[in-house]
């Protein structure tokens, strides 16, 4: 990855705060995503694996995958994942071929592919951690999405919810699809059943809408945007370089917005 | 932006491509099969092109696709300013025997970034393609025609090219104001006296 030491640690801090916000105790300040935007669960993920060192992350990660499993969104991790362009994946493999992600879950270790070679002494040491995490309870109060997921169950109906959660969010079925992952034929059947009772307008906004999230923090938005910074470091092209910067979308992802001025400041 | 680019150009706007795709493929290589005024542009047959044409691929990757319109917009270059026009006409008037040999045969080939080879088409092939684009009230083609300076065999085989293709009598009209005005007799390749 050609990305400068100070980007990668000032995302590696982002990060870390974001996770914060699901309930590891990390010693940075929470992602307050009432201020600062709604996280989807499993572009953290991947954004993780991208600047992964070998830190406390490499065994609180897995801590956090075994106690809540049942709140992951397998099949849009595995979504992500699938379309993660090739160089992309094997820096993500490469940083998830560390033995505390091989306790994971099946379900998990699936979705990337990865073997099961745990031993006892790593077990112990991924319970350990574990202890430390935030109870459900109290992740549910600061993460949206996860509340949504404990309320309708985990799965596309309700990420589809959480982002219904956004103020003037202004995106048709098909863009709402990509923001998730999914098919569109999925998001459509929700829409038209969220409308239906009601719950939307006929331009997808809340009818009923208290305290709106003002975005989203992270999303698969930033993914592509990552991918995109990561890649236009490597160009020598001071045009290529520039064409990158001035197409980067930051709708739907105050990540990079944040991280970007790391960048102009080196 | 640019209309048109010369030699230096065409190479440094396809040096950018490469970059591009080694960056964003850095497993993957890539050829293209030039024809048409990049051409000779490249072989200093004419100063200046508008686009490049591609015999090869016939269908654009998704990489190159994406490449293209990246460096479009990095470079200020039309959309389209490496395009499957030419093979898309052949594809589309594929003559019944298939395309003449000589349209395998290469003028010389750039390596580029050691990822993108650069395959210039032979003579015969683009002086074919050339009287095949050529019509009487658009002079481009034939000032290139005439740039090539082709010999009278070389002419007679890329008559007998282009009716392969298209024989008909529009055609055959369009194919006699254009040889007439590079200096050649139609009616001498095929063998009619009309006078």
């Amino acid at each position: 990855m050609n990305l400068p030491e100070t980007v990668k640690n000032r995302a590696r801090f982002m990060i870390r705060c974001a996770w914060v916000t699901m309930g590891i105790p990390f010693d940075v300040p929470i992602v307050n995503e009432k201020r600062e935007g709604i996280i989807d669960v499993e572009a953290l993920f991947i954004a993780t694996f991208l600047f992964m060192e070998q830190d406390r992350m490499v065994t609180d990660l897995p801590a956090w995958i075994i106690r809540f499993k049942d709140i992951i969104n397998h099949q849009k991790l595995k979504s992500m994942f699938k379309s993660c362009p090739e160089k992309h994946k094997r820096t993500i493999f490469k940083n998830l071929n560390h033995n505390p992600f091989s306790a994971t879950p099946e379900s998990f270790k699936r979705a990337f592919g990865l073997k099961t070679l745990s031993s006892n002494g790593i077990i112990q040491t991924i319970e350990r951690r574990s202890s430390k995490l935030n109870s459900l309870d109290h992740i549910a109060q600061t993460s949206i999405m996860i509340k949504n997921r404990l309320l309708y169950g985990t799965g596309f109906r309700a990420d589809l919810i959480s982002i219904t959660q956004i103020k003037n969010i202004k995106m048709n079925g098909k863009q709402l699809a990509t923001l998730l992952c999914t098919a569109d034929s999925t998001i459509s059947r929700i829409l038209n059943d969220l409308r239906s009772c009601k719950f939307l307008d006929q331009d997808n906004e809340r009818i009923k809408l208290a305290n709106p999230y003002p975005g989203m923090f992270l999303s698969s938005q930033t993914i592509l945007n990552l991918y995109e910074i990561i890649d236009a470091e490597g160009f020598r092209s001071k045009e290529l370089k520039k064409e990158v910067y001035e197409n980067i979308s930051f709708k739907n992802d105050r990540f990079c917005m944040q991280l970007l001025p790391s960048l102009a400041l080196r | 932006m640019p209309t048109d680019f010369n030699k230096t150009q065409i190479l440094e706007n396809l040096e950018v491509l490469s970059e591009w795709l080694s960056v964003k493929y850095p497993d993957d290589t890539f050829e293209l099969v030039i024809v048409g005024g990049a051409a000779m542009a490249l072989d200093e047959f004419k100063d200046q092109t508008r686009d490049i044409d591609l015999l090869l691929p016939e269908i654009l990757p998704a990489a190159l696709k994406e490449g293209i319109a990246h460096v479009s917009r990095a470079k200020r270059l039309p959309p389209e300013w490496i395009n499957t026009n030419a093979a898309n006409i052949l594809t589309k008037f594929k003559p019944t025997k298939g395309l003449p040999e000589y349209f395998n045969e290469i003028s010389r080939t750039i390596d580029i970034g050691g990822n993108l080879k650069i395959t210039l088409i032979g003579r015969q092939a683009l002086i074919g393609m050339k009287l095949l684009a050529s019509t009487p009230s658009y002079t481009k083609h034939t000032d290139d025609i005439r740039s090539l300076n082709p010999r009278k065999e070389e002419i007679k085989e890329a008559v007998r090219f282009v009716l392969s293709i298209d024989n008909d009598e529009l055609r055959k009209e369009d194919l006699r104001i254009v040889l007439k005005d590079i200096g050649f007799d139609f009616d001498e390749f095929t063998g009619n006296s009309k006078k």
